[in-house]
């Protein structure tokens, strides 16, 4: 059985958001690093909206950590979680990631932050 | 560090003692001049006695041609004069004087004698003989010859030549017979003579030829002299003088080529000298390579510290070291510097030497980095630099602190997952540049060592060695390989693997570069640990069978989505709240998820089999793959960079965070794995609260 995860991105100012529907594990991460990277090279911040990622395995994480530290090393650009799901909340609380993840309630508060930045 | 004895250099010869005599000056030796003057009398001798032995045989021929003509010729003389001197009364008046005359002109005539018919004499140059009966000489024989026109008659014998001519009156009526005898001796006599004056003349011309081929065969020789004191020079190992010889000949031609093989002797001398000086440096600084390396492995609790070098043809810089500091940490290092021979183990030296001073005066690895940078900057020339590892670890917490200056990036085995961690670095290379400049890019990392973890640092020997074509190099991949596939043996096995891969990618070509490898590994937790609850595998398997939920799911990723359905199926799992519920669903995936990647590596065709036994609240799961022993969990730390971009290893450490873990590695029914999840796991403190 092959999961399904698709991607939309909304353009805002400067701001790319990448709304992310289905499952993030061993099967579907590589895809979301590909978009992921795909926007990073369009040197745009970044705005991942997790709401609709029902489960969320160690290697979904792991590539949004990878995501998150790309950007970070860039350094020219940003990126921001928001509107996290039940299931990515518990993995984020889990391992205390909150320290290295910036996270928001929402895209607006997100996109708002990053051009505040 | 134990070392084979060097072997001594090899014996000098023994040194050639004053006045003794060599093969050479022992023989005897005949000049060439007495040769070629000998040979030349012998050639002479020889060619004018055959000259006088042809000419006297000539000489005898003719002269007795000569004088058998001339006999003839007296005798018909003396009977014209005696056939008027026999008509008359007294013909010994006649006769006698003419005989007398021819007598004393021709001392060789025997005698002149006119016969009677009757055989009485009547004329001879001895008055006392006239009438008495003549009585010729013993056994004359004819001889053979006869001139044409000539009455004469030759007859000899051994002595005498004797020609007689008939004494005849106009009618033709004989008067008697004229002879004249002639002695062969004189002919002899005539011959001797010639002979001796050719032997005179022989000694004669021998005497100057001799003389005059020594001569010439002494100036000829003269530049042997020169020649022969030239090569005793060159003998003597005199190889600057040469051999001055102004000569057309094949000696100055000889000349030539000794004072071209000189130079070429001075050449080849002194290049013999700088290939000693070259070996005798090249083995210096190989000795001095291996004083600096540590003699054996170093044991600190779990720890083993160890490493290897194989030092190529020609001497590296590369070091390694380990030692225990006063504060009970141990230090490690591993550096390569730029430059070989002598020069490089110089540097490899101070290095060395204050990498043991600075490593108690500074604590943080970077600072101790860059006060050696900042050291060798005023004492190594430009263009030369240092890449460097160095290390503190505590074996007690098994903490390591690192940096690094522009050397290979470590690589670290994770026991726990089996995977391998490149430990990258930013600081660049010892005195790269000038100015303390080196010392902003040096900064500390700190990982933690978990038990069975296995940490590889190499030189760029290692990752550079090239195929027997010249075409690739060995790379940080095939390293990784290595280490990956020996780690859980431990130290000796890596060291052993690595060895053993790096002969067979290079094969049977000699390596350029120094192989130096330095490893840092901790002890394996007991597998006891592990099977510590005393619950007998069989047991747990029969429960499951007997009360269990089972599910079987086959070996692949995929079909990991059935766990979600399944568990919603369970009564006593459904009744969990949402949060809850997706803790046991994570923890659950991830642990299948490793079965799958590890003791499968995602091979679909097999199945392995999960279990929920309601009464004792937990999961079993027996899988048939690879066996997955775990290093105990510690909590993985996210605030350590590398441990977030690792992408590995955050499955179990979910795992161990939502549940209770045990492993039963290879039982006859399987790998059995107990899954229990932790109450309020997941739940966060406010809901704990509540």
């Amino acid at each position: 059985m092959n999961k399904e995860v698709k991607f939309s991105r909304v353009e805002r100012p400067g701001t790319i958001v990448l709304r992310v529907y289905g499952p993030l594990d061993a099967s579907t991460s590589p895809r979301f690093l590909d978009e992921c990277g795909d926007i990073q090279s369009l040197g745009k911040n970044l705005v991942i909206n997790l709401a609709e990622v029902p489960f969320i395995a160690s290697s979904g994480i792991g590539a949004i950590m990878a995501v998150a530290d790309a950007y970070h090393e860039g350094q020219l650009n940003s990126v921001r979680l928001a509107a996290v799901s039940p299931a990515v909340s518990m993995v984020v609380d889990l391992l205390s990631l909150h320290e290295f993840l910036e996270i928001d309630d929402n895209e607006d508060d997100a996109c708002s932050k990053l051009k505040a930045a | 560090m134990n070392r084979s004895p060097e072997a001594g250099p090899p014996a000098a010869p023994a040194a050639r003692q004053p006045g003794a005599k060599t093969a050479s000056s022992s023989r005897r030796y005949v000049s060439l001049r007495w040769i070629m003057a000998g040979a030349t009398c012998a050639l002479m001798t020889a060619l004018m006695m055959a000259l006088g032995f042809l000419a006297e045989r000539n000489l005898r021929r003719v002269m007795t041609a000569e004088t058998e003509a001339r006999l003839s010729l007296q005798a018909q003389n003396l009977a014209l004069a005696g056939s008027s001197a026999l008509l008359s009364d007294f013909p010994e008046l006649t006769l006698n004087p003419m005989a007398k005359t021819m007598i004393e002109r021709q001392p060789e005539i025997a005698f002149v004698t006119v016969v009677s018919p009757d055989g009485r004499i009547v004329g001879d140059a001895e008055l006392q003989r006239i009438g008495q009966r003549f009585v010729a000489p013993a056994a004359l024989e004819p001889e053979g010859r006869s001139h044409p026109g000539s009455r004469a008659r030759l007859l000899a014998n051994r002595t005498l030549i004797v020609a007689s001519a008939p004494v005849q009156v106009v009618n033709g009526r004989s008067l008697g017979t004229a002879y004249v005898g002639y002695r062969r001796g004189h002919i002899d006599e005539q011959v001797d003579h010639m002979r001796r004056t050719g032997l005179l003349w022989l000694a004669a011309f021998l005497l100057v030829g001799g003389l005059a081929t020594y001569v010439m065969m002494w100036r000829f020789l003269r530049p042997i002299q020169a020649v022969r004191a030239g090569i005793e020079r060159i003998g003597r190992g005199d190889f600057h003088q040469p051999v001055l010889l102004d000569d057309p000949t094949e000696f100055g031609m000889l000349a030539d080529a000794l004072n071209t093989m000189s130079w070429e002797l001075t050449v080849a001398r002194d290049n013999l000298v700088e290939t000693e000086r070259l070996s005798h440096e090249m083995e210096l600084a190989q000795s001095i390579q291996q004083s600096l390396l540590p003699s054996a492995r170093l044991r600190s609790g779990a720890f083993t510290f160890d490493g290897a070098q194989r030092a190529a043809t020609e001497v590296g810089g590369d070091y390694f070291d380990s030692f225990e500091l006063p504060d009970g940490r141990i230090a490690v290092a591993i550096a390569d510097v730029a430059g070989k021979g002598l020069g490089g183990c110089m540097v490899t030296s101070m290095v060395s030497a204050l990498l043991k001073a600075y490593s108690v005066i500074h604590s943080s690895p970077s600072d101790l980095l860059g006060a050696l940078d900042h050291c060798l900057a005023g004492l190594l020339p430009r263009a030369t630099f240092v890449t460097m590892f160095y290390a503190v670890v505590d074996p007690g917490s098994g903490e390591m602190v690192y940096a690094s200056a522009g050397h290979n990036p470590s690589m670290l085995y994770r026991r726990r997952d089996g995977s391998v961690l490149r430990l990258n670095n930013h600081g660049a290379p010892l005195c790269l540049v000038r100015g303390d400049r080196v010392r902003r890019t040096l900064s500390d990392s700190s990982i933690r060592l978990e038990p069975g973890d296995v940490l590889l640092q190499t030189t760029d020997g290692v990752n550079e060695a090239f195929d027997p074509l010249g075409a690739e190099q060995f790379g940080f991949d095939r390293v990784e390989e290595v280490l990956q596939r020996a780690a859980p043996e431990g130290a000796d096995a890596v060291l052993t693997a690595l060895r053993k891969a790096l002969d067979d990618w290079r094969q049977s070509e000699p390596f350029t570069d120094d192989e130096t490898v330095l490893i840092i590994a901790r002890d394996p937790a007991p597998v006891d640990e592990v099977r510590s609850d005393g619950e007998a595998p069989a047991a747990l398997v029969a429960e499951a069978l007997a009360s269990g939920h089972a599910l079987r799911l086959r070996a692949e990723l995929d079909a990991l989505d059935g766990l979600e359905p399944w568990l919603h199926g369970l009564p006593e799992v459904s009744e969990f709240d949402e949060r809850s519920f997706r803790a046991l669903h994570l923890a659950l995936y991830e642990l299948c998820a490793n079965i799958v990647e590890h003791g499968y590596r995602n091979q679909s065709a097999e199945d392995f089999m999960v279990w929920w036994i309601a009464s004792r609240r937990h999961f079993l799961i027996i899988d048939c793959g690879t066996p997955f022993v775990p290093a105990p969990w510690l909590p993985a730390d996210y605030a350590n960079p590398e441990i977030r971009r690792r992408g590995r290893g955050h499955g179990l450490d979910i795992v161990h965070r939502l549940a209770s873990v045990k492993f039963y590695p290879a039982t006859p029914e399987g790998n059995i794995t107990l899954l229990t999840p932790r109450e309020h796991a997941a739940r966060t403190p406010e809901e704990v609260a509540q």
